[in-house]
C-alpha cells in the first residue's frame, strides 16, 4: 500500500501520531522558549460555544499543545531564513544582533490613549510628568535595514507635544552615542537608558542626580528577552542585564513584603527582566525611609519603569507604583488618599499607542 | 472553520474521514450532512438556521415544481418563490446594510455568514436546473441537505451544480486511488495558501499601512503585485483544496482555476479564474438575457448587466462595482478588435495584462473610494524612495516563487519526475512546512468574508 499510495500512508501516520500525543502527552503551562504562557484547554459553557468564545479558545489550546511546538516554530524560522527574511513575526533583524519590533502604523487607540492623558493633565492636582519613551528602532536608526517603512516615532512624539506636556527624552538618548541603550534581544531599554531618564527627571524636579558610577551596580549575562522569544533569529548576541539594588525598608506588594526591589530568583530564568520589581504588579509601594511628612512619588508606568525605579529611591521616601495593565482600583482613590510631590506617567511608546488599559486614568 | 488550520487538519478531519469509512453507506449523507453543519457551526452557530432554511426552501419548492410540471402557471410561481428567497437572503445579509447607507437609511450591517454568496448561487442554480428539466428534484431532503451543506466546498467555492454530483451523491465510491490523489491535491492547495498567499499577503498588509503620501511609485506597484499573489494563490489554493477533499470523499468538483496568470487578454483571463463563477452567470444571467444572439447593442447592454453583477458579488461596496466594470470595459474593447490583435502579440499582449491586471487589483483591494484614488495616483506619481529595498530584500524569495507558481513550468517539471516517491515525500516536505507555519502563525486570514 505504501508504494501505491504514500501520501495517504504518511498523512495517516502523522495524523494519528499527533492525535495520540495531544491526548496522552502532557499540557504544557508555560513555554520557555517564547517566554510565555500557553492556552489551557477552555471549559465547556453552553454561552460560549453560543458566542463563538470556546471554539476560539479551543483552537488556541491546539495550536499552543501541538506536538513538537517548539521543533515547529525552529522549522518555520528555519524556512524564514531560507526565503531570507528580514524579520519573524514582526520583530526585524537589524545590524551587529539588534532585533527590533517593526511597529508600521498606529490604530484607534493611540488616538484615544492621547485624549485620556490630555484629560489626566487637567484632572491631577499634584505636579505631573509625563513621558512616552521611544523604542530602540526610534533611537538607533543606524541598525535597521534600509528602507524599512516603520512609524517615526520622533516626529509623532514631536506633533503629540504641541498639545500635551510631554517630558521629552528622545533627543538626550538620541546624543548618547556609544552607550548600550536598549537591549538587542529584548523590547526594554538598558539600565543605562534608563538612568539617562534618571538624570532628566531629577533636572525636571530639582534635585541633584547621583552619578552612575556611585550606584552599585551589578550583572547578569545571557539575557534574551521578548524580541528574541518572537524572532527567533539564526545567530544571536545575548545581552547582560545589569541592574541596582538599593537600600530601602520595604516593597510591599498586596500582602507581601519584600527586603529588595529585585526578584534574584528570575534572574536566573528566562525572564530575567522580571527581577526588577518583582515582574509588573498592578499596585506596589516602596518605603524608603520611615519620615514625619515623606516626599512623596506616584509613578503610573509599563514595564520600562521597573529598572528606572531603583534610582528614585535616592530622592524620596516612598513612591506608590501603578501599572494599568494589572491595576482593578481607582487612581483618583489613591490621588484624593495621598498627598504626593511628584506623579510621574511614564509608558514606552509601542505600549501607549496601543494599550486600551490606558483608559483606567480617568479613574 | 477554515481547511487552513491545526484544528481541521488534525481533529476534524480524521474524526470526519474515520466516521465516513466506519458508516454503511445507507448513512453516509447523514453524516455527511451533520458534519458539515457542525463544520459551518464552529465558526457561527446561529447562523446554521439559514443552512436549514436554504435547504428547506429549494427541496420544497423543487419538489413542488416536479409535481405539478402541468400546472400553466405553480411551477413559475415555485421558482420565483426559490429566487426570491435566495437572492433576498443574500441582500439581506449582504447588501442591506450597503443600500442602507447609500439612501441613508438605518438599516442594520450585518455580520455576513460564511459561504452565503457560494451556497445561495448552488442551490438557486439547483431550482433553475429542476425548472429547466435538466434534473429529477431531489426526493430525499438528507440528499440534498449534503449536497447543500457539503464542507469541503461550502464557503469559498468552486461552485458546484446538482446536476454534476448527482450521480455522486448517491453513488459514489470512496477508493484509496482516488483519496491518494485527492490528498495529493488537497495538499498541494494547502501549501498554496499557508505558504504562497499567507506569505505574500503580509507584503501587501505591509503596503497598506503605508499612509498613501508616503508611498512610492515602486511600492505602490510592488503592493499591488503581492495583494494580486495572495488572492490568486488563497483562493485558487482553496479551491484546490476543496477540490481534493471532493476527491477523498468520492465526489469530483470542477476545476475552478487554470493558471490566470498567464493570460494574454482579459478574456482569456476570465475564462482561467474563478472558471465556476463565469459559467454560472453565463448559464443562469448572460444566455437567459439573450447573450449574443440579439445582435451588439443588445449583447453589450446583456454584457453590462453580467460585470456589474459578477463585481457586485465580490463583495457590497462601490469598488466591488467599479471592479466589475473595469473589466466590463475591458472585455468589451477586446471583443470588439483588440482580442485579435492581442494574440498575434506575445509580448506586448502580456504587458498588457500585466498592467490591467494590476491596476484592476488596486480596485478590487481598496474599498475607501478616496484612498483607491490616492493609491492609484501613487502609482503614476513617479515618486521614489528606499521603501522597496526593504521589500524586495525581504520579499523577494517569495515574490519569486509565486511569479513561478504562476506558470505551469513547476508542474511540468513534476508530471516529468515519474517517481512517485520523489512527488510524495516533495509533497509531504510541503505538508510539513505548512504545519510549521500554522503552528507558528502571525498571519494567516481568511479573505471571503465579503463574497
Amino acid at each position: 500500500m505504501f508504494r501505491k499510495q504514500p501520501l495517504t500512508v504518511i498523512f495517516s501516520v502523522l495524523v494519528v501520531l499527533v492525535l495520540v500525543f495531544d491526548f496522552l502527552g502532557p499540557i504544557r503551562v508555560f513555554s520557555a522558549y517564547e517566554n510565555r504562557y500557553l492556552t489551557q484547554r477552555p471549559i465547556l459553557k453552553w454561552e460560549d460555544v453560543v458566542n463563538g468564545k470556546w471554539m476560539l479558545t479551543y483552537e488556541e489550546f491546539i495550536n499552543d499543545q501541538f506536538m513538537f511546538r517548539d521543533e515547529w516554530i525552529s522549522l518555520k524560522s528555519l524556512s524564514e531564513r531560507f526565503m531570507m527574511k528580514k524579520e519573524n513575526n514582526g520583530i526585524i533583524f537589524g545590524k551587529d544582533g539588534y532585533l527590533f519590533e517593526k511597529l508600521v502604523e498606529l490604530n484607534v487607540q493611540a488616538s484615544l490613549n492621547l485624549r485620556y492623558l490630555s484629560e489626566f493633565e487637567t484632572l491631577v492636582k499634584s505636579p505631573l510628568t509625563s513621558m512616552i519613551i521611544p523604542n530602540s528602532y526610534a533611537i538607533l536608526p543606524d541598525y535597521l535595514p534600509l528602507g524599512v517603512p516603520l512609524l517615526d516615532q520622533i516626529s509623532l512624539l514631536e506633533q503629540w507635544g504641541k498639545d500635551l506636556n510631554l517630558l521629552r527624552i528622545d533627543n538626550r538618548l538620541k546624543n548618547e552615542t556609544g552607550k548600550s541603550l536598549y537591549y538587542r534581544n529584548d523590547h526594554h531599554w538598558t539600565l543605562e537608558g534608563a538612568y539617562i531618564a534618571y538624570t532628566l527627571l531629577c533636572e525636571q524636579w530639582q534635585l541633584t542626580p547621583l552619578p552612575l558610577e556611585s550606584f552599585n551596580i551589578e550583572s547578569v549575562d545571557g539575557f534574551l528577552g521578548t524580541y528574541y522569544a518572537k524572532a527567533k533569529p539564526s545567530s544571536v548576541k545575548a545581552d547582560r542585564l545589569s541592574f541596582i539594588d538599593p537600600k530601602i525598608h520595604s516593597y510591599t506588594v498586596g500582602s507581601k513584603s519584600f527586603a529588595s526591589l529585585i526578584d534574584r530568583s528570575k534572574l536566573s530564568t528566562h525572564d530575567k527582566y522580571g527581577a526588577f520589581l518583582h515582574g509588573n504588579i498592578g499596585f506596589s509601594s516602596i518605603v524608603v525611609n520611615h519620615t514625619e511628612s515623606p516626599h512623596r512619588l506616584l509613578v503610573i508606568k509599563d514595564s520600562y519603569a521597573n529598572s528606572l525605579i531603583p534610582f528614585l529611591t535616592a530622592h524620596f521616601d516612598e513612591i506608590v507604583i501603578v501599572d494599568l495593565r494589572h491595576f482593578s482600583g481607582s487612581l483618583s482613590a489613591i490621588m484624593n488618599t495621598t498627598a504626593f510631590d511628584q506623579i510621574l506617567f511614564i509608558q514606552n511608546f509601542a505600549n501607549f499607542v496601543s494599550d486600551a488599559h490606558i483608559a483606567k486614568l480617568r479613574y | 472553520m477554515v481547511f487552513s488550520s491545526l484544528i481541521f487538519l488534525f481533529r476534524f478531519l480524521p474524526i470526519a474521514l474515520l466516521l465516513l469509512f466506519l458508516t454503511p453507506k445507507k448513512y453516509q449523507n447523514l453524516l455527511l450532512f451533520a458534519l458539515s453543519l457542525l463544520f459551518y457551526a464552529w465558526g457561527e452557530v446561529r447562523y446554521i438556521f439559514i443552512m436549514f432554511f436554504s435547504v428547506v426552501l429549494d427541496y420544497s419548492t423543487s419538489n413542488l415544481i416536479e409535481k405539478n410540471r402541468d400546472h400553466p402557471w405553480f411551477p413559475k410561481a415555485m421558482l420565483m418563490t426559490s429566487v426570491v428567497g435566495n437572492v433576498g437572503m443574500l441582500f439581506f445579509f449582504k447588501y442591506m446594510g450597503f443600500v442602507g447607507s447609500i439612501f441613508s437609511l438605518d438599516l442594520p450591517v450585518l455580520t455576513l455568514p460564511l459561504g452565503i454568496s457560494f451556497y445561495t448561487f448552488q442551490t438557486m442554480s439547483y431550482t433553475i436546473d429542476v425548472y429547466r428539466q435538466k434534473v429529477k428534484a431531489e426526493t430525499n431532503i438528507i440528499d440534498f441537505g449534503a449536497f447543500v451543506c457539503l464542507f469541503p466546498q461550502l464557503i469559498a467555492g468552486p461552485i458546484v451544480k446538482y446536476s454534476q454530483i448527482a450521480h455522486e451523491l448517491k453513488h459514489r465510491v470512496m477508493s484509496l486511488q482516488s483519496f491518494e490523489s485527492g490528498l495529493k491535491i488537497f495538499l498541494l492547495g494547502l501549501s498554496s495558501k499557508v505558504l504562497l498567499a499567507n506569505n505574500i499577503g503580509m507584503m501587501w498588509d505591509d503596503i497598506q499601512k503605508i499612509p498613501v503620501s508616503q508611498l512610492s511609485t515602486v511600492t505602490a506597484w510592488l503592493g499591488t503585485a503581492a495583494f494580486g499573489f495572495q488572492i490568486y494563490f488563497d483562493f485558487s489554493g482553496y479551491s484546490l483544496m476543496a477540490i481534493g477533499l471532493g476527491a477523498m470523499l468520492g465526489f469530483s468538483f470542477p476545476q475552478n482555476f487554470n493558471y490566470p496568470y498567464i493570460s494574454k487578454s482579459m478574456t482569456e483571463f476570465w475564462n482561467r479564474w474563478h472558471m465556476t463563477l463565469g459559467s454560472w452567470f453565463k448559464e443562469y444571467v448572460y444566455i437567459p438575457l439573450g447573450g449574443n444572439r440579439k445582435g451588439i447593442l443588445r449583447q453589450i447592454i446583456n454584457l453590462l448587466i453580467v460585470w456589474f453583477l459578477t463585481g457586485f458579488w465580490h463583495g457590497a461596496a462601490f469598488n466591488f462595482i467599479l471592479w466589475g466594470l473595469y473589466f466590463f470595459g475591458l472585455l468589451v474593447i477586446e471583443k470588439i478588435w483588440l482580442y485579435r490583435w492581442l494574440n498575434q502579440h506575445p509580448i506586448a499582449s502580456r504587458m498588457y495584462f500585466v498592467f490591467f491586471i494590476l491596476i484592476g487589483w488596486v480596485i478590487f483591494a481598496i474599498s475607501d473610494l478616496q484612498l483607491l484614488a490616492q493609491y492609484l495616483s501613487a502609482m503614476f506619481s513617479l515618486q521614489s524612495s528606499t521603501q522597496w529595498i526593504y521589500f524586495i530584500s525581504n520579499y523577494g524569495v517569495i515574490l519569486l516563487f509565486c511569479l513561478i507558481f504562476s506558470t505551469d513550468i513547476p508542474k511540468k517539471i513534476v508530471n516529468s519526475v515519474t517517481f512517485p516517491m520523489v512527488e510524495a515525500s516533495m509533497i509531504t516536505v510541503l505538508f510539513l512546512f505548512c504545519i510549521a507555519y500554522l503552528v507558528d502563525s502571525s498571519y494567516n486570514p481568511f479573505l471571503y468574508f465579503r463574497f
